[in-house]
């Protein structure tokens, strides 16, 4: 699904990569980075992705867009790491949560260390934020109340959270304020969402709504800008719903 | 002697801090708020914040204004104990059950990690970039430690050289920045910043050097874990290093601790040949030589109630049986 946005980005990508290379080697953790390659192309690479998407549609890739995208690479590694954990508790298996737990809680601190020591701290707090909710998710999603909608609810809110702080940030370093800057973070809340529930299989239909706000809130944002990037993004997913790009009222007037 | 009664002159603080601890979930799932309230009543020392509130007391800042940095720092230890329990598979903390041993491993870390979360928030809050720097390479650090600790478990070559590192990571670091971070906040002068940061860091060398003895001697009820639980984990703590490297019984410990697997008779052997040794009063003359370097270091703070607090702090710490 996420092929053709990677072909975009290539070039920044690779940046994204080395970025997290880099903060690995600066902490003598390079063997971490072969666990990394373990998790699956599209997840390790879904945030950055869409954190680069939303700083392009808005002003343009800068330096710090592409370290913002680095540290949500690792932040999303970390998140994998901890969430995949074995299911299981019983001794044999304490050797094999410890490397998950340790690894996970290393990349973290290596990303928050790294943020304080650049030159936007602001996104410290973005990232404690999106670590606090994002594993009471988890929580609520293994522990869930009586009606059984609540974990997979919980699973798909949680990607739609992280991708929503990616397109946030992206737009952030962008300079971008105000408005845009709202609609990006709901437009990547929704895409998240759809993302999780493109991914899982689940029935489309209890979120074919979000479908239909995404290309809303293109739609009222697109005006100077352009978001090809995302509008491609939403058709690809479509196609597995069998559901065609609703008419856009500029196309009307055209 | 508890440690409250030491510090009986920031009542009202600590009242306001264990109240701040409790509400700092509140806006969190019921699950999260219970898991905080269960953890928080299990006890503790409080000997972080309470660190940070005094050490506050030497800048311009009103201590109220400290108190969520304080709690801070209690929820990010708190994180890491929650890790450590998982990692080391304990029962037992403070003599109640981990939230491991109910939870299980899964909820443990999340929670863990939400803790982390809400922590740093708290942190960035203060809007001091020194701060955010010093947080967040102590929370590197004692990872680092971590990980070391965990490759060097049952590795029965190592020297106190490597101890101390990893005894600095996990415990002193997080001490120091305790101190080092409540002058910051609280606005005190740069020296002071840093003598309470050596403060901070010789007292938690010797916090944990005592916790790693006690571990061997003290008594299972009031500690609340089973004697020789490091050992159990492979840990290497100073007393087993002092036999293996400068004691003429290293050959009977070897032989020991040469066992695949070491069952419950060879752990008695071990606590038994640790107690008829000089390791205990080997660990604890170090212990006490770091408390003395603790206590030099306050003789560079103003001569006021505040120090002589942490001085008496430095003492209970030595002689703390628990």
């Amino acid at each position: 699904m996420l092929e053709f946005m990677v072909k975009q980005f290539i070039p920044e990508l690779i940046a994204v990569e080395t970025k997290a290379k880099h903060i690995l080697h600066k902490y003598n953790y390079l063997w971490l980075h072969a666990n990394m390659q373990q998790i699956d192309v599209e997840e390790r690479l879904w945030l950055p992705v869409l954190c680069l998407a939303s700083a392009k549609t808005v002003k343009g890739i800068n330096q710090e867009s592409v370290q913002v995208a680095s540290h949500l690479h690792l932040f999303n590694i970390a998140t994998q790491l901890h969430l995949n954990l074995p299911k299981m508790n019983q001794k044999k298996l304490q050797q094999e949560i410890k490397n998950p737990i340790l690894l996970g809680d290393l990349l973290y601190s290596s990303i928050f260390h790294d943020i304080s020591q650049g030159e936007n701290p602001s996104y410290l707090q973005d990232f404690a934020g999106l670590l606090e909710s994002i594993h009471e998710r988890v929580i609520l999603r293994d522990y869930p109340f009586k009606d059984d909608f609540w974990p997979i609810h919980n699973d798909i809110n949680m990607c739609g959270e992280m991708s929503e702080v990616a397109c946030f940030l992206g737009a952030r370093t962008g300079a971008c304020a105000g408005e845009m800057m709202k609609g990006l973070k709901d437009l990547g809340y929704l895409l998240g969402v759809l993302k999780e529930v493109w991914n899982t299989n689940i029935t489309y239909t209890s979120y074919l709504n979000c479908w239909y706000q995404a290309w809303n809130k293109i739609e009222l944002l697109s005006g100077e800008y352009d978001f090809s990037l995302y509008e491609n993004l939403l058709i690809m997913m479509g196609k597995k719903w069998h559901l065609k790009k609703p008419v856009m009222l500029k196309e009307v007037r055209a | 002697m508890q440690i409250n009664n030491l510090v009986s002159e920031i009542d009202n603080d600590i009242k306001k801090l264990d109240k701040y601890l409790y509400l700092s979930m509140s806006n969190n799932h019921i699950y999260l708020q219970n898991s905080l309230r269960y953890l928080l009543k299990a006890g503790g020392k409080r000997l972080r914040p309470i660190l940070t509130l005094f050490s506050a007391s030497y800048g311009k800042e009103r201590k109220e204004g400290i108190i969520s940095l304080a709690a801070a720092f209690e929820l990010m230890h708190m994180a890491s104990l929650v890790h450590d329990d998982i990692i080391d598979n304990s029962e037992l903390r403070r003599g109640k059950p981990t939230l491991n041993k109910i939870y299980g491993s899964h909820y443990s870390l999340h929670f863990g990690d939400c803790l982390l979360g809400k922590a740093l928030s708290i942190v960035y809050q203060y809007d001091n970039l020194r701060l955010n720097k010093l947080v967040t390479k102590v929370s590197l650090e004692m990872c680092k430690g971590e990980i070391e600790q965990l490759s060097a478990a049952f590795d029965y070559a190592q020297d106190v050289k490597k101890y101390f590192y990893l005894i600095k990571r996990k415990t002193a670091m997080m001490i120091s920045l305790s101190c080092q971070g409540g002058a910051l906040a609280g606005g005190a002068d740069e020296k002071i910043v840093k003598v309470l940061g050596r403060y901070g860091h010789y007292l938690g060398m010797a916090f944990q050097i005592t916790d790693d003895v006690l571990d061997y001697v003290a008594d299972e009820k009031i500690l609340g874990k089973p004697v020789g639980s490091d050992l159990q984990q492979g840990i290497i703590t100073l007393p087993l290093i002092y036999i293996l490297k400068y004691n003429s019984r290293k050959d009977k410990l070897q032989q020991i601790l040469s066992k695949n697997k070491l069952d419950e008779e060879d752990i008695e052997q071990i606590l038994q040949l640790i107690k008829e040794t000089a390791a205990i009063p080997f660990s604890l003359n170090i212990a006490n030589k770091y408390i003395d370097k603790s206590l030099n270091e306050l003789n560079l703070l103003p001569d006021n109630q505040t120090t002589q607090t942490l001085r008496q702090i430095a003492l209970f710490i030595k002689h703390r049986t628990f």
